[in-house]
């Protein structure tokens, strides 16, 4: 069943390597999730093309990449000292793939039409972690518009409970069983924000099928 | 009554021996002593209402118009004849999960004498046959009363059982010993699982179903709905069109926590679940009434446990498993709520049959009363949080937490945990060795282990002893009517045992002059005090590693010989130094275990090995010798410098090392031999605290 008057387009994204981690700002190991949450990708297309909550989300196809370890020793450039070495969690390139496949969702405006339906172009942007160390060069590009049908199953990315009614999603009907955590909504300014509750992978909700990995067959 | 009623006794007879008995010139008659003549003894019979339960076995005992139960309220065994009929429910329902009992074998010949082929003497557990003939050879034996004498002493204990621990630990040999029903397939579970489980659901069944007097008429009531005898009160089989409004329900949950472990402080969240899991274990019995108790937790281990419990208007199981939420413990739970006759552990199974059987989910839920539903729960969130968020859950909002002048953001329960003490403070005194550390995560996966009984018994009904007699037809029938719950129970508590064997075993190792050489709290470790599936280990000597997998596999292969190639235990071991990050060795305990894969070895970032118990013995085997051993080191270096095709090659070339044999006989690949061998050799010698 199709959702009402809801229409997305997919976009396929590439990458060499990338590092989405768990917010965990402290500590010396950071390590990194495989899906590309509502938070993450709202903030890149803010940033790369001005777009305003405008919802989306991605994952990463399984087999075109490999966890990685990255170690790093921050400077503190005003005491002139090494601060304690990082551990950095990063997907990179795997299973003789040359570069990590994604895909993302966004909803279908006349705004996102603009700009990447109407001209169909490689877009680059930076997204996650560690960018001054290269990591995070994503190219996008349109591959089609879709109109979701109406799935049952787990969910298999993350997204903002506020979001979800961009993705036609009704928080107190459509959600069988949730799990929840914590994403990232940055205020205006981008120097604060706030954490907001977010539904989680293995969330079993009703809603499209491009948010659903293994169907859920019982209730 | 001024004794308590214990269902589990209703089968105390079962360990007398009748024919040693009649032998001693007793007359016996079956395991049941509801019918025997106490003057053969001298003595009385029993006038504790725990006696009674022996008529639980009185076919009559079907509906309450029975003789038995056609006493008035008035009457001071009017309780207790309520409890016989209970009991035979409790009974019939923990064999309806536990075993095909629809199955009707005729065990006549063809001259039309009974045949007794299928009988077999002590129990014959599916995961280790050979468990009843072992024990025997250490002098232990199924009966328990072979002699008058001993007899009269079952009575006396009758009488004087205050409680059904009493019953365990007094007869816990026997009750292992002797198979609930000694006929083949259905001697693969042991009295004392099928009594354990009987017992625990006659006590929520007690707690939850009232008697009452209607105007002279005897009626049962459970939820406000009314039965009249056994069928009304548990329904049918899956294959049957027998319904029941009586709704019960068993929960399958497993508890995990969202914390990453940065610190080793952090390792008290498993001792915290191990309590609250224990808690909940222990409030099934609050109140000390030895009859009832509100739900039963049917087995469990420390990140899993299986519940029974009436309907969710009676009782919330959010209620029961409070304790882990307010600790901020993630549940995953499948639940089964049907009719106390379609209540099983494999629910999806039972799901898909009645499915079938109707031909559409609407049709199934018009006939029978069967809802499967899995779920998570957490702790209640708010639904927004100013920053900073707790590092370690990042569930909560975080607060400063200082230590060696870094600062983290720590919830008030991730603050609790750390402040529970320092679980593992000898890791920190092992830096100076600058040798490397093995840490080992034991884990049991439920749904693997599910898969591997069925397999199990459908063996059994293939090969076992007299089966040969059994028809085709109704061998597919006993596999079909297979449920597992209580061989599930009787593997976890063999699991158990083996944990506690593991670590005993690798405390109690010598060297040649006899001296320890594992101490707990020098070279080995159990961050967590009671925490069996947790070890760390100092690989003092590049040999220490391959002796302790060899330990462990003889131990897989002592308590589990028949799961070879399914085997649903696993073995993590994530080599590292003592400041490597303790959250990737979690991450890599936490992976999704695969059927068979019992060794899962890693040096974090550089090799992954996995293992099934076959190839491990091959390896082991076929990788020894310190020819071998110089062969794999120069095809390290091999392909270090050139590459895997041309160490394959040479390998290939290399007559003493059977590759060819590893490769395709065993389906070991070439990287996989080459980095088994660093990781038990190499890996161990010269190692470098960073890990490369």
């Amino acid at each position: 069943m199709e959702i009402n008057g809801l229409s997305f387009f997919k976009l396929s994204l590439t990458t060499q390597a990338v590092a989405i981690g768990e917010r965990i700002k402290k500590g010396t190991y950071r390590p990194c999730i495989e899906t590309l949450p509502t938070s993450t990708l709202m903030g890149c297309f803010k940033e790369f093309f001005g777009l305003e909550s405008v919802a989306s989300i991605g994952f990463f196809v399984k087999g075109t990449y490999q966890k990685s370890l990255l170690s790093y020793a921050p400077f503190d450039a005003a005491l002139g000292t090494a601060k304690l070495p990082l551990t950095l969690e990063y997907l990179s390139t795997g299973n003789d793939h040359k570069e990590i496949k994604g895909e993302v969702y966004i909803t279908a405006t006349e705004q996102t039409r603009a700009i990447f339906a109407e001209k169909v172009v490689t877009h680059q942007v930076i997204l996650g972690a560690f960018r001054s160390k290269g990591l995070g060069l994503c190219q996008l590009k349109f591959e089609r518009e879709l109109q979701p049908e109406r799935k049952r199953g787990y969910l298999r990315g993350n997204f903002r409970e506020t979001d979800a009614p961009d993705f036609g999603i009704d928080l107190k009907k459509d959600i069988i069983s949730p799990r929840y955590g914590y994403l990232f909504r940055p205020d205006n300014y981008r120097i604060g924000g706030q954490y907001e509750k977010a539904l989680f992978v293995g969330t079993i909700l009703e809603g499209p099928d491009f948010l659903i990995g293994e169907e859920y067959i019982y209730d | 009554m001024n004794k308590p009623f214990i269902a589990e006794l209703h089968d105390i007879g079962k360990l007398s021996d009748p024919e040693a008995l009649k032998v001693a010139g007793l007359d016996v008659k079956g395991h049941t002593y509801h019918n025997f003549d106490f003057a053969q003894l001298g003595i009385d019979k029993p006038t504790s209402p725990s006696w009674w339960a022996q008529w639980s076995d009185d076919r009559k005992i079907k509906s309450l118009e029975s003789r038995r139960l056609l006493s008035k309220t008035n009457d001071p065994n009017y309780e207790g004849n309520f409890c016989v009929l209970l009991t035979k429910l409790a009974d019939t329902i923990a064999s309806s999960t536990s075993r095909p009992i629809k199955v009707e074998i005729d065990d006549k010949d063809e001259e039309g004498e009974y045949n007794k082929d299928r009988q077999v003497e002590g129990v014959r557990l599916l995961w280790r046959p050979d468990y009843y003939q072992k024990e025997k050879e250490k002098g232990k034996y199924w009966a328990a009363f072979s002699t008058p004498d001993e007899l009269k002493q079952m009575f006396a204990f009758v009488d004087q059982c205050q409680n059904s621990s009493e019953f365990f630990v007094k007869y816990q040999n026997n009750l292992q010993l002797r198979a609930e029903d000694i006929s083949t397939p259905n001697n693969a579970i042991s009295l004392g699982t099928h009594l354990d489980l009987t017992g625990k659901i006659f006590r929520v069944l007690r707690n939850s179903i009232s008697l009452v007097d209607n105007n002279g008429k005897r009626q049962l009531v459970y939820a406000g709905q009314i039965a009249l005898n056994l069928t009304e009160m548990a329904g049918g089989r899956w294959d049957e069109q027998l319904k029941s409004e009586w709704i019960f329900r068993l929960i399958k949950c497993r508890v995990s926590f969202p914390q990453s472990l940065v610190r080793l402080q952090d390792l008290n969240v498993l001792r915290l679940r191990q309590e609250k899991i224990k808690e909940i274990v222990e409030k099934q019995n609050v109140g000390g009434d030895v009859e009832r108790q509100p739900y039963a937790v049917l087995f469990n281990t420390d990140d899993f446990f299986s519940i029974f419990l009436p309907k969710e208007s009676i009782l919330k199981f959010k209620d029961i498993v409070k304790p882990l939420l307010d600790e901020g413990f993630l549940l995953d739970y499948e639940e089964l709520e049907a009719e106390l006759n379609l209540i099983t552990s494999t629910g999806s199974i039972t799901w898909k049959n009645l499915n079938n059987k109707y031909g559409s989910r609407e049709k199934v839920r018009q006939a029978r009363h069967f809802e499967l539903r899995q779920r998570n729960i957490g702790p209640e969130l708010a639904s927004e949080i100013q920053p900073p968020l707790c590092d370690l859950c990042q569930q909560r909002p975080g607060q400063p937490w200082d230590k060696d002048q870094v600062r983290e953001w720590l919830c008030a329960i991730c603050r609790k945990i750390r402040d529970m003490g320092e679980p593992a403070h000898a890791i920190s005194d092992w830096e100076m060795h600058s040798k490397p550390l093995a840490w080992l995560k034991i884990s049991l996966e439920q749904d693997l282990l599910l898969a591997c009984l069925q397999r199990l018994f459908n063996e059994y009904v293939e090969k076992g002893p007299g089966m040969q007699r059994v028809t085709a037809e109704q061998k597919d029938e006993l596999k079909a009517g297979f449920r597992p719950l209580a061989t599930q129970m009787g593997f976890v508590e063999h699991y158990k045992a083996m944990l506690t064997d593991f670590r005993a075993v690798l405390s109690g190792l010598k060297d040649t002059s006899e001296n320890t050489t594992l101490l707990e709290q020098e070279a080995l470790l159990y961050p967590v005090q009671d925490y069996n599936e947790l070890v760390v280990v100092r690989l003092d000597n590049p040999q220490r590693l391959g002796h302790i997998l060899d330990i462990f596999r003889e131990q897989i292969s002592r308590y589990f010989p028949a799961c070879t190639a399914d085997n649903p235990i696993r073995l993590s071991v994530s080599l590292g130094n003592a400041k490597y990050p303790y959250q990737e060795h979690w991450r890599f305990f936490s992976e999704k275990q695969v059927t068979g894969q019992v060794f899962h070895l890693q040096q974090p970032g550089i090799r992954q090995v996995r293992l099934t118990i076959p190839q491990y013995n091959v390896l082991r085997d076929k990788l020894d010798g310190t020819q071998i051993a110089h062969i794999l080191h120069r095809l390290s270096e091999i392909e270090a410098e050139a590459g895997e095709i041309t160490a394959m090659v040479e390998a290939l070339q290399e007559k003493r090392l059977p590759f060819q044999e590893l490769v395709w006989q065993h389906k070991i690949n070439f990287t996989q031999i080459l980095d088994f061998y660093r990781l038990v050799t190499v890996a161990t010698e010269g190692y470098k605290p960073n890990g490369d």
